[in-house]
């Protein structure tokens, strides 16, 4: 290779390893990938196409789209799923954030430990006494039963990820807002909170990604009034439930919307994902 | 001065809030995350121990008795709770040993500036984030024996079909396969995450020795690793033998409880069966096992390695 690169042109030696790397980079991502294209592409085939696994070029027709959302529940489903995540992040993030904090400020390694701990048991572990409490207090199948128990995904995750964000916030900021007179309160909701805003807004799409995908804990404590979108997608896994363009049509509803959002601010993210796994 | 000014609250029930917050801040700040997860936490844990402790069976036997640890070792009397232990190691450590060995190689790949490379990355990034229910439904149809792809390719290249999620012997492999293509990119972020916060000396030393890429690799790479290697190891491990949804999904434990692994079975002897007491004492031989798996790789994290 050495010797290529010294006999080579400059510019050859440039334009050789760019097209090297880009197709490398392709024969890795693009078997990865492959699994969303074709998602996405069968979900606008014609069922009896199905049957023909090696024809990949026909008309895209949408009306998978519109028999699932007439034929499944998905839709309401969706909307259950956004409003029982969106609480859970919202609340997670809010315990996040201050546990966070403290945890980083005045050195609280046990507690951390704790909250590492309860992620420990599994989630089948405690779904059998969850469910024999939310029998008795009528919490199954209602929208605060699913909420409660999502916020055991969303609250520990707020935190270890928060923890690597706010430990990123210089501490002198804070002890020149106390020279200044500010009380340690003020200097956190004047300081620390605008200064951690981008970490907020990975934390809280993490926690709603995470809390979005959850399946096992709608599936036992949900129900027939109260489902979330991972439900109504599995129902799709009984071929007898419609027909494959259907399957890609429910599965792309609702991995689509994910995809633009890791687009947008896939640098957080991954900042996010790792930074709580390896400081915490 | 002004910004300054517009921090204080001079006096007032405010002021003594504020101060009030100030001295008891450790508590105060933790009151929501406490009350919420330890009693979220709490009561489960208390309760799991319980119900372990009863005959109870919902609809067979609703007065349940005292039984102390019977439900404890009669779970090891069920050979299918034994398959089911088999199955959640064989899928873990296959699962997880690929992730790692494909996360690793693409980390190194991540670890170099190119065109395109953030692109690239949340592209890679797609499967982690993705739900696994709904990629299950792909999958299903990738397996199918008369119209799945891969008995498509596989017969294009010459090779007779494999019954891959109806054969007892493929059905693990093709649900492996699954959790390697959904987590490689999680453990892909943690070992780059790991490779760009190294130092740089050892390798410039490594270099000027004449050492190979290989033998540098091995014996700096690696050593120097070895946190991070334990963090991915162990949050992948952890999930591996939690795994449910794509099984659930994909195969349904089938065929013939072939893929049946500890959290499935818990499940169906809870939610299907009604065992309550049963499937409780198995929930908290699971997370033994669990408990085991960490405290195992945290020796990774601890040993030192010489190089």
């Amino acid at each position: 290779m050495v010797l290529l690169k010294n006999r080579l042109p400059k510019k050859l030696w440039k334009v050789l390893e760019f097209t090297t790397t880009q197709l490398m980079m392709i024969a890795v991502v693009g078997p990865f990938f492959f699994v969303f294209f074709y998602m996405f592409w069968n979900s606008l085939k014609p069922d009896y196409l199905f049957f023909e696994p090696g024809t990949w070029i026909f008309e895209p027709m949408w009306s998978n789209y519109t028999d699932v959302i007439e034929n499944s529940d998905l839709f309401p489903n969706i909307v259950n799923s956004l409003i029982i995540s969106g609480t859970a992040t919202l609340i997670g993030l809010f315990c996040g954030l201050l546990t966070s904090y403290t945890v980083t400020r005045f050195n609280m390694r046990k507690l951390v430990v704790g909250i590492l701990l309860t992620r420990m048991i599994p989630y089948i572990t405690a779904l059998v006494p969850f469910w024999i409490v939310y029998k008795h207090l009528g919490l199954l199948n209602t929208h605060v039963g699913i909420i409660l128990a999502h916020l055991v995904i969303t609250i520990p995750f707020g935190v270890w990820i928060m923890l690597g964000f706010i430990e990123d916030i210089p501490k002198e900021l804070e002890e020149a807002a106390w020279i200044d007179g500010a009380s340690r309160t003020e200097a956190f909701w004047r300081i620390v909170v605008p200064l951690s805003a981008p970490g907020m807004i990975a934390t809280a799409i993490l926690c709603f990604i995470f809390s979005w995908n959850n399946f096992m804990l709608a599936l036992v404590l949900g129900g027939f009034d109260v489902a979330t979108a991972p439900v109504s997608v599995y129902k799709y896994a009984d071929p007898e439930a419609g027909g494959s363009g259907q399957m890609m049509a429910a599965a792309t509803m609702v991995t689509i919307p994910v995809f633009f959002i890791v687009l947008a601010i896939q640098k957080q993210l991954a900042a996010g994902l790792t930074s709580g796994g390896v400081k915490g | 001065m002004a910004t300054t000014k517009s921090l204080k609250v001079e006096h007032g029930v405010g002021r003594r809030l504020i101060d009030w917050v100030d001295r008891h801040m450790t508590v105060v700040f933790n009151i929501p995350t406490v009350v919420f997860l330890f009693g979220l936490v709490a009561f489960p844990v208390a309760l799991v121990l319980l119900t372990s402790m009863t005959d109870w069976q919902l609809i067979l036997n609703p007065d349940p008795d005292f039984v102390g640890f019977k439900n404890y070792i009669t779970a090891w009397q069920d050979p299918r709770w034994i398959n089911a232990v088999g199955h959640t190691f064989y899928y873990a450590i296959l699962s997880v040993g690929g992730q790692f060995v494909l996360g690793m190689a693409t980390a190194l790949l991540f670890n170099r500036s190119f065109a395109g490379k953030a692109f690239y990355r949340s592209v890679w990034m797609m499967p982690m984030l993705s739900m696994s229910v709904a990629i299950s439904l792909v999958w299903i149809l990738f397996y199918d024996y008369a119209y799945g792809i891969l008995n498509l390719g596989l017969e294009g290249i010459g090779i007779e079909p494999v019954e891959w999620t109806i054969d007892p012997n493929w059905a693990m492999p093709s649900l492996i396969l699954v959790g390697i293509w959904h987590h490689t990119p999680f453990m892909t972020l943690i070992l780059l995450s790991g490779l760009q916060s190294l130092p740089q000396d050892p390798f410039e030393a490594a270099r000027i020795d004449g050492a190979s890429r290989w033998q540098i690799f091995m014996h700096v790479t690696l050593p120097l690793m070895r946190a991070h290697i334990a963090v991915a190891l162990i949050l992948r491990s952890i999930f591996g033998v939690k795994e449910f949804d794509t099984f659930l999904a994909i195969t349904d434990a089938g065929p013939m409880w072939a893929t049946e692994t500890m959290n499935l079975n818990i499940y169906f002897n809870a939610f299907e069966y009604q065992y309550m007491g049963e499937a409780a004492a198995k929930g908290v031989w699971f997370f033994f096992f669990i408990l085991a798996i960490q405290l195992v790789l945290l020796q990774l994290r601890k040993r030192k390695w010489s190089y």
